[in-house]
């Protein structure tokens, strides 16, 4: 089925199988192996990716839905200061350990930041409850995700 | 020492991390598994569509048996060898050219099962279902007992739990037509043993096998044994003459990789009415699944449970009989910690009920039975090296503020809330050495790790070790640590390592290794280095058989029960640790964060289950529930630094350190909670649940609840 | 955890939805946001020939939530929901216990329906606040249903194979409420949870559908108020099951608190 889509502000357009995920067809089909695979039942946030500006889950949505949306993933946040600002944060506040969350903190963080009304920092833990991580115990996460909120 | 030198980390918030299922192989084939709907069978004739699949005796797989003393010798056998063991066992291999078409063919497949009576043995080696039994002993415990104002017993259960690091398994094997020899990629904390393991099990020398680890997203434990889909992906890679890949999926990996703990202490112990602890008598049983796991064995978890029972208290008396039992369950093996969190949970749970009995304060208990100075050897003869567990005991109430605690607890109560503040003194051994392995029945683990420091052509100081980085941060440290000892700058230095071609073999990186045995060596082999010229062409190896050393701390936790839900919450999190020099604070920082965070899921969270028909009922993440950012609050982190004489440094590891805390302090504030209410806990995890149950049955006037209700 | 192969339709209209459905009959599943039917597919326990994408059906889109009476058209995602500002404050507090955003993104209320999970909120709602739910076949036209004959049990609806749920409408939920719920985290599924409005209980996520309690209803017609025997008859009327996570008795006893603390906060 054809599908054509925007990734990181480029179009890409292919024939892909319907049961296709859009995890795959990011990692597989476009090489964009940064949005990693931890469940594929949409509980550990690892895939997460922005879909026209919204936060989703990568393995919960087949390729072909995602037909004529706009995606961003971890590769496309060079282009934005304000997220590669956190990215920094994370680095410098030692917010990552493994790395394999990391992408799917950085874009649930970033949607957060466009959300209107703007999110309360105080209920940063619980709007980061959809992203699992193993290594870090969450609070250099959750303190760097505060401070660029705040 | 200076700051991290945030390159890796830099690249891996890039998305720039290159784990197993992101690197890029020509003409790579997928391979995926049959596996086992049957807890216990014997595996008949296989049909695969378009002959895309092989068993293990297609594949003619060899088993390993880990031996020494005390084990059966029950055989691991990859694929299982036309037996089915658990539900989930992988039992066949099939290939296709992306993982959905690979799925399909596990769908088509037809795998003759006649299941097998519940009380077949899994092994005809051990026929009771006893993998391992031994009995550790000191002083006369009989004597001890005798002598005691007062016997209390107590039985705990620790569930069956996983380590889940966030990236699952996966391996790649590439056969060369040209040298003959496999490389195989996999996601592992031990290349030279896996190395070492699929020599043995495809037949091959080791020469002809080259182990490389790429990112790894995470172990704790789960990634330091050699796996079945090792074996099978590099025997298919070579039949095929293809390169092969697999990645393990989150289902897989929560029924069939390895699951941890799942073991019940029952203790005696022997007190004063002044509450000293004369001695100790333990029954240990710790149901480890299938297999005797490779390469650490079924030993790996009861005898570290037994060796770790009251590890950080002057006891004179000590016994315990500790045993590995089969069931047709996935296999357990290493987490964070392993067996001494069962150990300290049980000792930390009969602590406090020891002090309630005695109306002493729980501070003050263990502060009258703390290990008063060290060295120290106890009965079972653990010779700790170093620590000052008074002083962890005075930090730690200094920090927390203690008395306020308890003072605030006292208000809460009155107010009706269900307060709970927990303690845990613990130690745990770590560096585990060569004469220790064999001493607790191991023989199949070196022991010994090594550093080479090497000069090419170009200038480049290469730092290689037996070490693997599973995210901890290893390249980081040693390379800030060549350039301090070698006096270059940091940038001139490459650490590698996971590559059995290129790093000198050891033991891997698993009981917080990298910061003692590895660690040593490296220290020796820069020292070594830095007394020459640093002239292209040096290449000065170094080996270190560590001697086990001794981490130590002092944990508090404060949890509120809520009083609809029976929902436990960690209020507040204080740590003192003890693990010797450190080395890099933001490292050891991470480590005791990240550990106490999976402690707590360990506690409150996590549990796999079975049903009464051996189906695994927590294979999704629906149902195995691992600790989120609201589950974990700021862990304060204090330091003593009481640096170990046996290494040169006098660095101890802190890899396990916060889970093992929280395995005392947080399950010993959730049962201080509902203590009022009369409600007795000693089966993990402290769900809402068993919070529920364990208070009904104190409302009905009945004795808690035996594991598993 | 792939799909099965599968072929996809992608209908315009919700005519040509109706006529695919009718045409391919329990060979197909409407796939709405996905948020559930696509871990099924993962886990291959759902095994459709074909699926019926509904994203460029114009007609199950959009809500009206400005009058009296609300309707919520099928294929509305929670997020957009939660971004009006006429969202009433009971449907909030709900809201605000599915799942986690990035599931509110794609998670439709038409999906969350006609799904039925006992635990989820959506159907405990329209339960709750007595909604209708259209549902549309192209053989036998439209059908108005009441919610409780909507939900019939896990995984169960009164949806046929070729029907579509088209929307739900309730009459706007005003005035004082209740609403809560046990959950081992934040985002999971509820152990339990209740609600309460203009003198309706609803228990969720304790039995296999959402029920309601007319004993506890009736208490309170006849000026009953929280307290223990508000308790008791809750406690007696739960209908529970036991899974791995609770205990029938745990959900009983949990439930009646649940009821006793929506009911004080909506009276």
């Amino acid at each position: 089925m054809i599908c054509r889509l925007t990734v990181n502000g480029t179009p890409w357009e292919g024939d892909v199988p319907p049961r296709l995920t859009l995890a795959d067809l990011l990692r597989d089909h476009l090489q964009l192996t940064g949005t990693h695979l931890g469940c594929e039942q949409g509980v550990c946030g690892a895939c997460t990716v922005l879909c026209d500006g919204e936060a989703v889950r990568s393995c919960l949505m087949l390729a072909v839905q995602a037909d004529g949306r706009s995606l961003t993933t971890v590769e496309g946040l060079d282009a934005d200061p304000d997220a590669a600002a956190l990215r920094d944060a994370l680095v410098a506040g030692r917010g990552l350990q493994c790395g394999f969350c990391t992408p799917g903190f950085l874009l649930s963080a970033l949607a957060l930041r466009r959300a209107d009304p703007p999110v309360d920092p105080a209920r940063v833990p619980e709007l980061l409850a959809g992203n699992i991580c193993r290594c870090t115990g969450y609070g250099p996460i959750v303190a760097a995700v505060r401070a660029w909120l705040g | 020492m200076a700051r991290l030198d945030a390159g890796t980390a830099a690249r891996l918030a890039r998305g720039g991390g290159r784990y197993l299922a992101d690197l890029r192989v020509p003409g790579c084939l997928e391979a995926a598994f049959v596996r086992s709907p049957l807890p216990h069978a014997r595996v008949g004739a296989a049909r695969f569509h378009d002959g895309r699949g092989l068993t293990a005796a297609d594949l003619g797989l060899h088993p390993l048996v880990a031996t020494g003393p005390g084990l059966a010798g029950a055989p691991w056998i990859p694929l299982g060898g036309g037996r089915a063991r658990y539900v989930g066992e992988p039992l066949a291999v099939v290939w296709a050219a992306d993982r959905y078409q690979a799925e399909d063919l596990v769908d088509a497949a037809q795998l003759e099962l006649e299941p097998l009576p519940p009380d077949e043995p899994l092994h005809s080696q051990a026929p009771t279902g006893v993998l391992f039994e031994t009995t550790l002993e000191g002083g006369d415990v009989d004597a001890a007992l005798r002598a005691a104002d007062l016997v209390l017993e107590g039985r705990f259960h620790c569930a069956r739990q996983t380590p889940f690091p966030l990236e699952t398994r996966g391996v790649l094997a590439h056969p060369d037509p040209g040298t003959g020899v496999l490389t195989v990629w996999t996601s592992t904390q031990i290349p030279d043993l896996v190395r070492a393991g699929l020599a043995r099990c495809l037949g091959l020398p080791e020469a002809r096998l080259r182990v490389r680890v790429p990112q790894v997203g995470g172990g704790f434990g789960v990634k330091a044994h050699l796996f079945a889909e090792e074996v099978a992906v590099a025997a298919l890679a070579l039949r095929l003459g293809q390169p092969v890949r697999w990645i393990e999926d989150r289902q897989e990996h929560l029924a069939a990789s390895a699951h941890a703990h799942d073991a019940v202490v029952r203790l005696r112990v022997g007190v004063t009415r002044e509450g000293r602890i004369l001695g100790v008598d333990a029954d240990l049983t710790a149901d480890v699944g299938a297999y005797s796991i490779w390469p650490f064995s079924a030993s790996l978890e009861p005898m570290t449970a037994a060796s770790s029972l009251f590890g950080a208290y002057a006891v004179g008396a000590l016994r315990c009989r500790t045993r590995a039992r089969s069931s047709a369950r996935c296999p357990v093996g290493a987490q964070r910690g392993v067996g001494v969190t069962v150990g300290v949970h049980a000792t930390e749970r009969m602590v406090d009920r020891i002090a309630r009995r005695l109306s002493i304060d729980p501070l003050e208990l263990r502060r009258r039975n703390a290990v008063p100075a060290c060295p120290w050897t106890s009965p079972i003869g653990r010779a700790l090296d170093s620590g000052d567990y008074p002083r962890l005991l005075a930090t730690l109430a200094a920090a927390a503020g203690y008395d306020a605690l308890r003072a605030e607890q006292h208000r809460a109560r009155a107010a009706g809330r269900l307060l709970g503040v927990g303690l845990a003194l613990f130690n745990e051994h770590s560096g585990t050495g060569t004469q220790d392995y064999r001493r607790r029945g191991i023989d199949t683990i070196p022991g010994w790790d090594q550093s080479r420091v090497r000069v090419p052509a170009d200038g480049r100081i290469e730092v290689a070790t037996s070490a693997a980085d599973a995210g901890q941060g290893h390249a980081d440290t040693y390379r800030l640590l060549a350039a301090e000892v070698l006096g270059v700058a940091p940038e001139r230095v490459e650490v590698v390592e996971g590559d059995t071609d290129r790093c000198p073999p050891g033991t891997g990186t698993f009981t917080s290794r990298g910061a003692v045995g590895v660690l040593e060596s490296l220290v020796q082999a820069l020292r070594a280095a830095a007394a020459t010229d640093l002239a292209p062409g040096t290449d000065i190896v170094r080996r270190a058989d560590a001697e086990q050393v001794y981490p130590s701390g002092a944990h508090l936790a404060v949890v509120e029960v809520d009083p609809v839900g029976w929902r436990p919450r960690v209020l507040r999190y204080v740590a003192v640790e003890d693990c010797g020099t450190i080395i890099h604070p933001e490292v050891v920082a991470g480590q005791v964060r990240g550990g106490v965070a999976m402690g707590i899921g360990n506690v409150l969270l996590e549990e796999h289950a079975y049903d009464a028909d051996g189906q695994i009922q927590t294979a999704t993440l629906l149902d195995y529930l691992v600790p989120l950012a609201t589950d974990i609050p700021e862990v304060e982190l204090h330091h003593l630094t009481s640096p170990s004489p046996r290494t040169t440094l006098g660095s101890k590891g802190v890899g396990e350190a916060g889970t093992i805390g929280a395995f005392g302090a947080v399950a010993n504030a959730v049962a201080d909670a509902v203590a009022p209410l009369g409600a007795e806990l000693d089966t993990l995890p402290y769900s809402p649940q068993r919070i529920f149950a364990a208070v009904e049955r104190a409302r009905a006037g009945l004795p808690p609840a035996r594991p598993g209700q | 955890m792939k799909p099965a192969p599968v072929a996809y339709r992608r209908p315009e209209s919700l005519d040509e939805a109706l006529a695919d459905l009718a045409e391919l009959g329990d060979r197909a599943r409407p796939l709405a946001g996905g948020q559930s039917l696509v871990p099924l597919l993962a886990l291959r326990l759902a095994q459709p020939e074909v699926l019926v994408g509904l994203e460029r059906v114009a007609e199950l889109r959009g809500a009206d939530l400005d009058g009296d009476r609300l309707e919520i058209r099928a294929m509305t995602r929670e997020a957009e929901l939660e971004r009006s500002a006429a969202l009433p404050p009971l449907l909030g507090a709900a809201l605000g216990h599915v799942g986690h955003f990035q599931i509110r993104s794609r998670g439709t209320v038409g999906g969350s329906l006609a799904h039925m999970d006992p635990a989820a909120e959506w159907p405990a709602l329209a339960l709750l606040l007595d909604a209708t739910l259209t549902v549309a076949s192209a053989r036998r036209g439209r059908r108005r249903l009441p919610a409780a004959s909507f939900i019939l049990g896990p995984l169960t609806t009164a949806l046929e194979p070729d029907e579509l749920l088209e929307a739900v409408t309730m009459a706007r939920p005003d005035g004082r409420f209740g609403f809560a719920e046990v959950e081992r985290r934040s985002g999971d599924f509820a152990l339990v949870g209740a609600g309460c409005h203009r003198g309706r209980v609803v228990v969720f996520a304790a039995g296999p559908r959402p029920q309601r309690l007319p004993g506890v209803e009736a208490f309170l017609r006849d000026g009953g108020a929280p307290g223990p025997e508000l308790q008791r008859r809750a406690h007696a009327e739960i209908e529970a099951r036991d899974d791995l996570h609770a205990s029938a008795a745990y959900r009983r006893q949990v439930g009646a608190r649940l009821v006793d603390q929506v009911v004080a906060a909506a009276s």
